[in-house]
């Protein structure tokens, strides 16, 4: 049997801007529900710096896009407090960089309304001691961090208890169509193989480089040119402010702290469609990485790499071009009615994560027109869940038993919603992962409230397994609570445990020498030889849709492919 | 300071070696960093469980050979399957002398069989000899004189979850009929632990349960959990050294069952048995241990290593007729790599490994074939000889994972190499002081 909803919006695409005019649509009172083929921020969202641009990285080459991220920065830190760390930033002049640049950079801050204070280099090394000591200048900006994960996952609680409804691990297989109307999506969950069909007023593709696929159900041309970016994770928090080269932006020159570690990128590579469900970090792109950043902080040449992972820019080419010249990284709101004559569908795509609000608001405006919603937005104004007490105020702690470490990482993760899971009793304090501080508790109200199907799920909603160790003992732990709390059996859990350090091998092979690999050895011992994880049958996330392809319920969903 | 033999190691490879040279009469010392990988290993001793064809062995010293004819470079194939069969005998009496005692299965006309151990996933490994607390499942058919097992915990440990385990298990076609329960027991001699979420790893147990006392509680607290049509207990291991060996047996005579322990996620309390009861047979002969200390120079001349500078010594030298290098794998720093070399992290000794770097490991984190890493090692002669720089160092032996051209995981034969290549090299020492 397929499973039908029927909603005011359909929306497609689980990250930023998917959630974000999730969260926007259900604000303004419009029913909405949101599919994402994989999890929440598993695309692009979730694999890039994590930076609260100031957009002092743009004000030279792109003043649009600097307005845009000053006016985000400013609002990301009112209503998303508990995902965003003010940290501010450093644009470093190194010997071989030009300080008329700089000159011109302070400029166009200034123009762009970024507040840029020029530094002497022994000013800046007072601020970030592990900054290159050879630098010639710096401009403190108010950069910061920004996380995808606990943001998209703010925004998605926001909107259900608002009255919207998420459908993770469901894929779009078709859109509904009649005549020059889309009326809806057809869809597969592929944990069980569910056909669903979701008949909304309006459709909003905010699948991001995956969306040109999603176009082309209706026949629309829209060229996506996904451009892969490389990024190291460090083992630890080597610098505490975000550090930018003061140059033209290029390959490897931010360093931003994150939680527990710093992350150094990006690489750009221009990649196929078809690769970017696949991308690998190559050992020259590590090389370069690893080249480029220490000359940030030459620290970095001591530091261990925790892993290595890519994601790809949604760069978008409108109206026919394929040749990549008019690609835009500006934000793209195409109303398919007005462009191509096919009512009740609307694409969203390109900008950054900076300004998924922004975005959100665009598309959510342009859909509340066609079904003559008038509210106004206020996603701007209004707190997301977890942030909502007042700036400054520290969160009540309701229980003095509770380990120092343990309360503050879970505020720190989950702002005041912590409260909703620290508790008196001990077995909710039990440790779970000891590098993050993930609790019994924690993982218990992620599994049960915050859609996690699977261990990297929990990991996007907990940073469970994200340490140093990168998951060599918790895993196991964590695979025990799903037995637990989830609906899956002891089989599926195991299956969901091997999946899982499957992940986390991804992220270690590039970067497979030094303390990666004598802990990596020892993370296969204790899976291989102590616990024989590897006669577990491999987890294959397309089981469910195999099966299901035979059942006669799917035919609707074949003829529409 | 001046030895007969001085041991860089103090793993299950160099402790075995040096307990032959000091039972033979030399004076040996044994120089070690910290805790060895004993501590995260499963306290049985494997010697094969699998051949590279991925056959499954069932007969591990008989399959030697033909391991040895698939993989001519195997260290199994310079000592030979009856003197491995001979080193691992003496292991298990050394260790019964002990009190610790290692059990294998035989078959009819008495050839050593591999058994089973159940892992903490509820799954089995092969292996040739488990402690005698550990149940030896029958390879064949593992659930052959079982009908019902109980798998216990403890509220609140984290490194035992029997949910996991019993699904695993019950999924067996042979497990069918055998009833499985999994109870979880809450001693409020634990209490202790909420004071910090944190302290409660099996170490900390086998703590409390050094206490006579609190094992009648638990006693008590079994009887009342625990069907009595149970055949057997499984508990993870949180008994800690020879007490614990008595405690499990106190235990047992309390509650009329047959309690059996099963390694977990480490600190493993079955290894560190076995690491304990070897050092303590080794100090008995009167072996010196040189703890807490690390090499950081050695004096080569004319193809032999004359002396060691270490942390603890300093200008010092150690100097010795021979000297044994066990300092393990990567994560024990035998081995190191930087961005595109394997290197061995004492004396740069030469090494042979792949290049470039992406061969070093395979796609899968699981792959059959295992990851080829664990096959580098320190390049030797048939005697276990390293070289340095292309000369032959020959009074200096290697023995356990740090040798190449193995795969422990794969083929189940850690500890097997480990304690074969220590007794090996202990000979050929032994030998040669004698005729000189």
């Amino acid at each position: 049997m397929v499973k039908q909803y029927e909603t005011d919006v359909a929306i497609i695409g689980g990250g930023a801007t998917g959630t974000g005019i999730m969260r926007d649509c259900a604000l303004r009172g419009i029913k909405c529900i949101l599919v994402e083929r994989d999890d929440l921020a598993s695309g692009t969202t979730g694999r890039n710096h994590g930076m609260l641009h100031s957009g002092a990285r743009y004000a030279v080459t792109d003043p649009e896009s600097a307005k845009e991220c000053i006016q985000e920065n400013k609002t990301l830190k009112k209503i998303a407090r508990h995902c965003v760390e003010a940290t501010s930033g450093l644009f470093v002049s190194l010997p071989e960089d030009d300080l008329d640049y700089q000159k011109n950079f302070i400029q166009a801050c200034g123009q762009a309304g970024i507040e840029a204070e020029q530094l002497t280099p022994q000013e800046a090394l007072r601020l970030e001691p592990n900054c290159n000591p050879n630098l010639i200048g710096a401009v403190r900006v108010p950069d910061g961090t920004i996380d995808p994960f606990r943001l998209t996952s703010a925004n998605v609680l926001d909107a259900k208890e608002h009255g919207a409804t998420l459908l993770n691990h469901t894929l779009v297989t078709g859109l509904i169509r009649e005549q020059d109307s889309v009326k809806g999506i057809h869809c597969l969950n592929v944990l069980n193989g569910q056909a669903i069909d979701i008949y909304a007023k309006q459709v909003v593709n905010a699948g991001g480089v995956w969306g040109q696929h999603i176009c082309e159900y209706a026949d629309l041309s829209i060229k996506m040119f996904p451009a892969k970016g490389a990024l190291l994770i460090l083992d630890y928090r080597i610098n505490n402010l975000l550090l930018n080269r003061c140059r033209k932006p290029a390959d490897a020159d931010i360093l931003v702290p994150g939680d527990t570690i710093s992350l150094i990128g990006t690489t750009s590579t221009k990649v196929p469609l078809e690769t970017v469900d696949d991308l690998h970090v190559t050992d020259e792109e590590v090389d370069l990485l690893l080249r480029e950043g220490t000359k940030l902080a030459p620290i970095m040449a001591n530091t261990r790499v925790l892993r290595a992972y890519a994601g790809v820019r949604p760069l978008v080419s409108v109206d026919g071009d394929t040749s990549g010249r008019n690609i835009s990284r500006g934000i793209v709101l195409i109303d398919h009615e007005e462009k191509d004559g096919l009512k009740g569908f609307v694409t969203i795509t390109g900008g950054k994560l900076m300004t998924y609000r922004m975005m959100a608001e665009w598309a959510t405006d342009l859909v509340a027109k066609k079904i003559g919603n008038s509210a106004p937005c206020t996603t701007h104004t209004q707190l997301l869940p977890g942030s909502e007490l007042s700036l400054g105020k520290k969160v009540p702690k309701h229980t003095a038993s509770l380990a120092k470490p343990v309360y503050e990482s879970a505020i720190y993760r989950h702002g005041n919603r912590a409260l909703n899971f620290l508790k008196e009793d001990k077995q909710s304090q039990a440790i779970v992962c000891e590098c993050e501080m993930v609790t019994r508790g924690e993982i218990e109200y992620a599994i049960k409230d915050l859609n996690v199907s699977n261990m990297i799920d929990l990991r996007r909603r907990t940073r469970m397994g994200m340490g140093p160790c990168q998951g060599e003992l918790c895993s196991y732990r964590a695979a025990g609570l799903f037995t637990e709390y989830s609906q899956r059996d002891g089989l599926q859990v195991s299956k969901l445990l091997r999946h899982f350090l499957e992940e986390r091998w991804k992220g270690l092979k590039p970067i497979f020498w030094g303390d990666a690999l004598s802990e990596g050895e020892f993370t296969y011992w204790i899976y291989e030889d102590l616990m024989g994880v590897g006669d577990i049958p491999p987890y294959d996330p397309n089981d469910a849709i195999k099966i299901t392809v035979k059942q006669p319920a799917a035919q609707g969903v074949k003829n529409e492919i | 300071m001046k030895f007969d033999t001085l041991i860089i190691g103090g793993g299950i490879a160099g402790l075995s070696c040096a307990l032959r040279c000091q039972q033979q009469g030399q004076k040996t010392a044994v120089l070690t960093k910290g805790q060895s990988a004993m501590h995260f290993s499963s306290g049985s001793i494997d010697v094969l469980a699998h051949l590279p064809s991925g056959e499954l062995v069932s007969n591990p010293f008989s399959a030697i050979t033909q391991l040895t004819q698939q993989k001519p470079q195997h260290p199994y194939a310079k000592i030979g399957a009856e003197k491995v069969k001979k080193s691992l005998h003496w292991f298990t009496e050394k260790m019964a002398q002990e009190g610790l005692n290692l059990i294998s299965h035989h078959d009819a006309s008495d050839e050593d069989l591999n058994h089973v151990r159940l892992t903490p996933m509820g799954l089995f490994k092969a292996t040739w000899a488990s402690q005698d607390t550990v149940y030896p499942f029958i390879q064949q058919n593992p659930a052959q004189g079982l009908s019902h097992i109980t798998l216990m915990t403890f509220e609140g440990f984290r490194d035992f979850q029997p949910e996991l385990a019993s699904a695993n298990l019950k999924a067996l076609p042979q497990f069918k009929k055998v009833e499985v329960d999994c109870v979880s027991i809450e001693m409020k001699e634990f209490d202790a632990f909420s004071r910090n979420p944190c302290e409660f790893r099996s170490i900390d147990i086998s703590n409390i349960l050094e206490n006579e006392e609190v094992i009648h509680s638990f006693a008590r607290y079994m009887s009342m959990l625990v069907k009595k049509s149970t055949d057997i207990v499984v508990l993870p291991a949180v008994f800690k050294g020879k007490k614990g060996t008595q405690h499990i047996n106190l235990l047992k005579k309390l509650t009329g069952l047959t309690i059996c322990e099963m390694p977990t996620t480490p600190p493993s309390l079955l290894g560190i048995r076995i690491e304990s009861a070897l050092k303590q047979l080794y100090k008995e002969a009167g072996g010196y241990m040189l703890e807490g200390d690390e090499v950081k120079k050695g004096e080569f001349k004319e193809g032999a290593l004359t002396g060691i500078y270490t942390k603890n010594y300093k200008d010092y030298p150690l100097l010795a007729d021979n000297f044994v290098l066990a300092t393990g794998s990567f994560f024990s720093h035998g081995l190191k790599a930087n961005k595109t070399d394997i290197y061995e992290g004492v004396f740069d000794l030469d090494v042979e490994y792949n290049t470039p770097r992406k061969q070093w490991r395979a796609d899968d984190f699981f792959p059959k074939q295992g990851h080829p890493f664990l096959a580098f090692g320190v390049k030797t002669d048939e005697n276990f000889r390293p070289y340095y720089k292309g000369t032959l160092i020959h009074n200096l032996y290697c023995a356990g994972a740090i040798l190449a051209h193995y795969h422990p995981v794969i083929e189940g034969s850690g500890n097997g190499v480990a304690i074969s290549t220590g007794y090996y090299v202990a000979g050929k020492i032994i030998n040669h002081s004698e005729r000189s």
